[in-house]
């Protein structure tokens, strides 16, 4: 039997994979050197979420975070220079507030996948623009990602604006980083909206110290 | 078409030995704008390469199929100054052996990339750890022309900055306090980053090297220890090492050789089989040292890491313990392979003498000890001169092997390990009586001279007290206890006359370079420099008015 966490997987990549097989198909037929680099790009972002899986996946003992000194700011910039350029409509902005701190000890890696598969989830939904932030909570480092699209749903599942693997990711390298707080280190809620600035989801990783 | 980017300038040399990967990681350096990129598939080839020291990168996969790994190469490349200190060393390795990778590696590359790896992976990891460089550019000169105080300066103003270097700042902070000889303030800085961050690795390890350094051997011992037991702990070599070294200078030097046995059986590499090795060959631990050692030459035979002095002690343990036929091959196989090796001949042949005495052949050892004897140059505390010594006794010669013994221990008199060597030879050549003795004799001798020169000191007669002083030295130019008293008393002369005399100071310089070789990392040493740049800056130092 396949075990949920790999039906999960496969689900999830079905539907990118038919993508690029079209990307593909078209480009067989009408070759083209930027639509080319587009499907390379997606081809490589597909496979870093498979990595992203085989982390969560692949070993027995769940994750370990390894963590050193990193710059939040500097985390933020490398994910939206990441998704540069992928085509989408949405641009990816990094939030230009005070508060991030210069240095937190976490997984570059491990966050980097969850922080790839919150943005790739946000950009699904977005409008405009996904704004990505750092900022310091109640002792702890707090990423979050923004979009301005139309927001949760009330009367769906919890999960069911997420791809729920993106989610089980995120909350296990939450996790592994020692976070105590109930909901794993994740939130996801809509933010308010106001004037010029719609409203939207607002997704949260919560990182202990 | 070249896109001109960052890295454009930058050359790069690639070591794997799959081709697959090698071909990916060359191709994903040139997406990212390096324009220059050699590739090497074997260790061997990655060294005749990098020798032309025109390289900025080196991406090296860890595992690379060889005797030699990727952490053996980049330790070899690093100590070897082959590749340029500005040279950037990134390692590859698979996820699930980065832990044991990193946890094992003395020396750490400057970056560790996980399979699979992306160009973007390796663009990042290149951004940040040249925007540490560009951090640290005024801490890595100072360190360059070896000035800790102005390297020490540097780091403390990136601590001011409190930005995103204040950590490792910190870290490069406390050990160059610790080089500095300061390890009282290394060790508070080490308890202020732990008080913060309990489990951060580098600051423990700091801080047991703060407390070994200030001789609390006991708070050293059981941090170290403390750091093994820890979850990945059980291949932290520094840890290992401290523990060791704290229980050497404790004079436990059985315990010391488990605590190197312990950490040669957790990273089982030839530098860590040998260091084990030579310290049960002092403890006269043969069994342990042919073991081992035998290990260490299987592993290296034919690789870059193969050194003769292997090959030399385990011929002398296997003489030792009785198998001179076995130790006369060892000599055999390793003839004529190091010919750049200084004594190398000198010594085989006195290891030789020996064997051929215990086989019966007195004619072929007098022969032999003869030879060694012609070419060896100059008697000194090392591990040459106590062969030949035995080389000496057990020809027959008693007199002449008693006598080089007693110029091995007086050379170094203070020093254990020599003292050690020196017994186990006594031991073996059945005079193990005539330590005491010899050790007494040669350090009356010294200790006489010594003396006199400190009574002219204390009676002012400084000039005359420097010239008894130099005197004692030009006999014993090995001697670390000399030389250490020599550098204090010419400091004391510069503090006394109030006055920066330049051949004073020169001399104390060279006195402290020659300890520095002799005992490279030495507590005692570091505590000698730290005085001689206080007596320094005292008289650097405008008078009051």
């Amino acid at each position: 039997m396949v075990s949920s966490g790999a039906a999960l997987v496969v689900h999830d990549l079905k539907n990118e994979l038919g993508a690029l097989e079209a990307a593909l198909e078209r480009l067989a037929a009408q070759p083209d050197g930027s639509a080319a680099r587009l499907a390379q790009r997606q081809c490589s972002a597909l496979r870093q979420r498979f990595v992203g899986y085989l982390t969560l996946y692949g070993h027995g003992e769940g994750l370990r975070a390894r963590c050193e000194d990193e710059s939040p700011m500097d985390m933020l910039q490398l994910v939206a220079a990441r998704h540069a350029g992928t085509g989408l409509p949405a641009r990816v902005v990094v939030a230009d507030k005070p508060g991030a701190p210069a240095f937190w000890y976490f997984d570059r890696r491990l966050v980097g996948m969850a922080l790839d598969a919150a943005l790739h989830n946000a950009l699904r939904f977005a409008r405009h623009e996904v704004l990505l932030s750092a900022q310091l909570d109640d002792g702890h480092l707090v990423f979050s990602v923004e979009d301005d699209g139309p927001g949760l749903d009330p009367h769906a599942e919890p999960d069911a604006h997420a791809t729920g693997l993106g989610t089980t990711l995120c909350r296990a390298v939450a996790g592994s980083h020692g976070t105590r707080r109930q909901d794993g280190g994740v939130r996801l809620f809509n933010r308010e909206g106001s004037e010029g600035r719609p409203g939207g989801a607002r997704f949260e990783l919560w990182l202990a110290t | 078409m070249a896109i001109e980017t960052p890295f454009s300038k930058m050359c790069a040399l690639v070591v794997d030995d799959a081709p697959v990967q090698l071909a990916t990681l060359r191709g994903q350096l040139s997406m990212i704008g390096v324009q220059r990129i050699e590739v090497a598939s074997n260790p061997e080839d990655a060294l005749r390469m990098a020798k032309s020291g025109k390289h900025n990168l080196v991406v090296c996969d860890y595992s690379l199929g060889h005797k030699t790994d990727g952490q053996q190469l980049f330790e070899y490349l690093r100590d070897n100054q082959i590749i340029s200190p500005d040279c950037l060393f990134f390692m590859v390795t698979a996820e699930n052996a980065y832990a044991s990778v990193a946890a094992a590696s003395e020396h750490k590359p400057d970056a560790y990339l996980l399979k699979p790896i992306t160009a973007s992976d390796i663009e990042d990891r290149l951004k940040t750890t040249m925007e540490r460089r560009k951090a640290f550019t005024a801490v890595n000169a100072a360190l360059a022309r070896n000035d800790l105080p102005a390297a020490l300066t540097a780091c403390e103003a990136i601590v001011a900055r409190k930005d995103r270097w204040l950590m490792q700042a910190l870290q490069q902070r406390g050990q160059i306090l610790l080089q500095l000889g300061r390890h009282a303030d290394a060790r508070m800085l080490y308890q202020g980053v732990l008080a913060q961050r309990a489990q951060l690795v580098w600051a423990q390890i700091g801080l047991a090297r703060a407390y070994k350094a200030g001789g609390l051997f006991e708070e050293a011992k059981q941090l170290a220890q403390e750091i093994i037991d820890s979850p990945e702990g059980g291949r932290n070599l520094a840890a290992f090492d401290v523990l060791a070294d704290s229980l050497e200078a404790q004079g436990d030097t059985r315990a010391a050789q488990w605590a190197l046995r312990d950490a040669a059986m957790a990273v089982p590499s030839a530098k860590r089989q040998r260091l084990l090795a030579e310290c049960a060959f002092r403890n006269g631990d043969l069994d342990v040292v042919t073991e081992f050692l035998g290990k260490v030459i299987k592993s290296t035979h034919g690789a870059m890491t193969a050194v003769p002095q292997d090959n030399l002690s385990l011929a002398q343990a296997m003489v030792d313990i009785g198998q001179p036929a076995q130790g006369m091959a060892l000599l055999e196989q390793m003839a004529g392979k190091f010919p750049n090796a200084p004594n190398v001949e000198s010594v085989a042949q006195a290891i030789r003498a020996q064997a051929l005495a215990r086989s019966g052949d007195a004619a072929g050892a007098e022969r032999a000890v003869a030879r060694a004897r012609e070419t060896l140059r100059g008697a000194k505390a090392d591990f040459a001169t106590v062969a030949l010594a035995k080389a000496e006794i057990v020809t027959g010669n008693e007199e002449a092997g008693l006598r080089l013994l007693g110029v091995a221990v007086s050379s170094d008199h203070e020093n254990p390990r020599v003292r050690q060597l020196v017994r186990k030879a006594l031991r073996d050549t059945g005079h193990e009586e005539k330590m005491d003795s010899l050790v007494e004799a040669a350090a009356a001798g010294l200790q006489t001279r010594v003396s006199e020169a400190k009574v002219l000191f204390r009676d002012s007669r400084i000039d005359d007290a420097l010239s008894a002083i130099e005197a004692a030295l030009k006999d014993y130019p090995d001697n670390t206890g000399v030389l250490l008293q020599a550098a204090q008393m010419n400091c004391l002369s510069l503090r006394l006359k109030k006055q920066l005399n330049s051949a004073v100071v020169e001399r104390v310089r060279l006195y402290l370079l020659r300890l520095e070789k002799l005992m490279p990392g030495n507590d005692r040493v570091t505590q000698m420099q730290r005085y001689f740049r206080e007596t320094l800056a005292s008289l650097a130092e405008p008078a009051e008015a």
